[in-house]
């Protein structure tokens, strides 16, 4: 495949801003099955987790020669450490994401504008993104992949006992409440970068919920089965290592709990940790999952 | 404007080779929408040991562009000469064949009409550039060569004349004066050629430094074809280096055929 960088200027971001796509050559060298042969190429968009950037899935996986096999598009962008939000303090990655780069990339490059030829997936923070965003638009993607982890939007529930949700216990909690409870400075178990995200992304303070909110994934997979929108097939994925295993298990509960499978939903598991072997491993069963057409 | 830095293979050299596109955006920062979807585009070719991006470092080549809402594509040629080398790799054949075709594959937005296309380049970039618009005179509407080594051969001969023989360089792209003279790798003889056939023919800019070793050739070139081409010529006091070539490319942006 060929390899890019675009510099550009995001009128969303507000700031110059850069992106890393590969795209299906018709010619490629030594060691390369050729590609299907499309005037207008299928696309994933993919997005990182907390820490990375618009480099990550190129440096660390194999990504390009799996999408090379397929003849597929992959965009892969920056979002920062916006939980894929519109952020209450900081800029709008839900927008830059979802509306503003499919219109870059298709005017610049000979990428399909069909929601056939669309996807979307991530790992971790980028994985809550992924599924996000092809929740609250699933009239623009075909399928969605989410790798290790689960909604987000439960994750403030930890301090929020008592409203009524249903989150599960997850690894440190105890201390968590203990620390809450005790009223001592918070972040002594490292929590307070998280409070933060929180905070910046959500404008989330103590004792608010987001749940039943755009920032949902089941309030969203619920508003689109209700009013009857088109519903993109989901990949779902975690290592049995991985210390998001209750988390991502509590979404794999929801999305096979709703009748009939209206998503088609697939629960898949393996050996592995948080890291990059898993990533690499799985989004090359991702992309030869994909109903690339 | 946008930059694209990409990678890509090409069948022609047999190797991946790099590639810089300027792209006129959408939207631009001011917020005003950029003039059509299909947009003219330079070609734009560097000199001898120089590489893909050497324009884009050395010279504002993007921020001219943005003024004319012009693409830039900015590929290499390597040590290649931008010729199917003799003892080496096929060089004219990733510019004349192959390039056009991997620009229209990758990049909707730029038009592929001659009126819209243009080539340039510096030293042995503004060789190659004259080569490639009369190889194949329709193909474009302008082209512009900046201190541009036009008479390859000529070249050659003084070189000989001056150390007695041809670097490694030249023998491995040219093999001698001999062997171009009359061929394809002769810019005056494609032009003289192209002039004979008679059909639609690219306007001409050579512009060179009356300090630059190259002077006499140039001004050579414009005694020749000034009565048989639509030639502008510009001399004006500089050497063979890019500040003067950041200026020059400059005019050649103005002077460009570019609908409004």
């Amino acid at each position: 495949m060929s390899v890019l960088t675009l510099d550009f200027y995001s009128h969303v971001l507000e700031m110059d801003s850069q992106i890393t796509m590969v795209l299906p050559e018709e010619k490629q060298g030594v060691g390369f099955i050729d590609a299907p042969k499309r005037e207008k190429h299928p696309v994933l968009y993919l997005l990182h987790g907390t820490s990375g950037d618009n480099t990550d899935w190129e440096r660390w996986t194999s990504v390009e020669r799996y999408a090379a096999t397929r003849g597929l598009a992959v965009v892969m962008m920056s979002g920062q450490l916006s939980s894929y939000a519109n952020m209450a303090h900081g800029q709008r990655y839900f927008d830059y994401i979802a509306y503003e780069l499919p219109e870059i990339v298709k005017d610049f490059f000979p990428i399909s504008d069909k929601r056939e030829d669309t996807f979307i997936a991530g790992l971790s923070m980028g994985s809550y993104g992924a599924l996000k965003i092809a929740l609250t638009l699933p009239e623009n993607y075909a399928a969605a992949g989410a790798l290790s982890s689960g909604n987000h939007a439960m994750n403030p529930e930890v301090y929020n006992e008592g409203n009524g949700t249903s989150r599960r216990p997850m690894p440190g909690d105890e201390k968590r409440m203990a620390v809450y409870k005790s009223g001592e400075a918070r972040g002594i178990y490292g929590n307070a970068v998280m409070e933060r995200r929180w905070k910046l992304c959500w404008d989330w303070s103590m004792g608010k919920s987001i749940l039943n909110t755009d920032q949902d994934w089941f309030w969203l997979a619920r508003r689109n089965i209700e009013e009857g929108r088109p519903l993109p097939r989901i990949f779902h994925c975690c290592g049995t290592e991985d210390h998001n295993w209750q988390h991502a298990t509590e979404a794999r509960d929801f999305f096979q709990s709703l009748e009939g499978n209206p998503y088609g939903y697939e629960w898949f598991i393996g050996p592995g940790q948080h890291d990059w072997l898993f990533w690499d491993t799985w989004i090359e069963k991702f992309i030869n999952w994909l109903p690339i057409k | 404007m946008a930059l694209v830095t990409m990678n890509w293979f090409s069948v022609a050299i047999g190797m991946n080779t790099p590639v810089y596109v300027i792209l006129p955006d959408k939207v631009r920062r001011d917020g005003t929408a950029r003039r059509a979807d299909k947009y003219p585009v330079l070609y734009l070719l560097h000199g001898g040991g120089d590489g893909a991006g050497k324009w884009l470092r050395y010279t504002s080549i993007e921020r001219y562009a943005e003024e004319k809402g012009i693409a830039v594509v900015m590929t290499t040629t390597m040590q290649g000469g931008y010729t199917d080398m003799k003892l080496g790799y096929p060089f004219f054949k990733y510019f004349n064949e192959e390039l056009p075709q991997l620009v229209k594959a990758n990049f909707p937005g730029i038009s592929q009409a001659p009126e819209d296309t243009f080539i340039a380049g510096n030293s042995q970039g503004g060789y190659g550039a004259l080569k490639w618009a009369f190889v194949q005179p329709g193909r474009c509407a302008a082209v512009a060569s900046l201190s541009g080594v036009i008479d390859m051969a000529a070249r050659m001969e003084e070189e000989i004349a001056e150390n007695g023989k041809l670097t490694d360089k030249r023998v491995n792209i040219w093999g001698s004066p001999e062997e171009i003279r009359g061929t394809v790798d002769d810019v005056p003889w494609l032009i003289d050629k192209a002039i004979a056939e008679g059909g639609p023919l690219p306007k001409v800019y050579v512009g060179c430094g009356t300090e630059d070793f190259l002077y006499e050739q140039n001004a050579q070139f414009n005694a020749r074809y000034k009565d048989k081409l639509d030639l502008t010529y510009a001399e004006e006091p500089g050497k063979h280096e890019w500040a003067f070539w950041d200026k020059q490319i400059q005019r050649v942006l103005d002077w460009l055929p570019l609908a409004d």
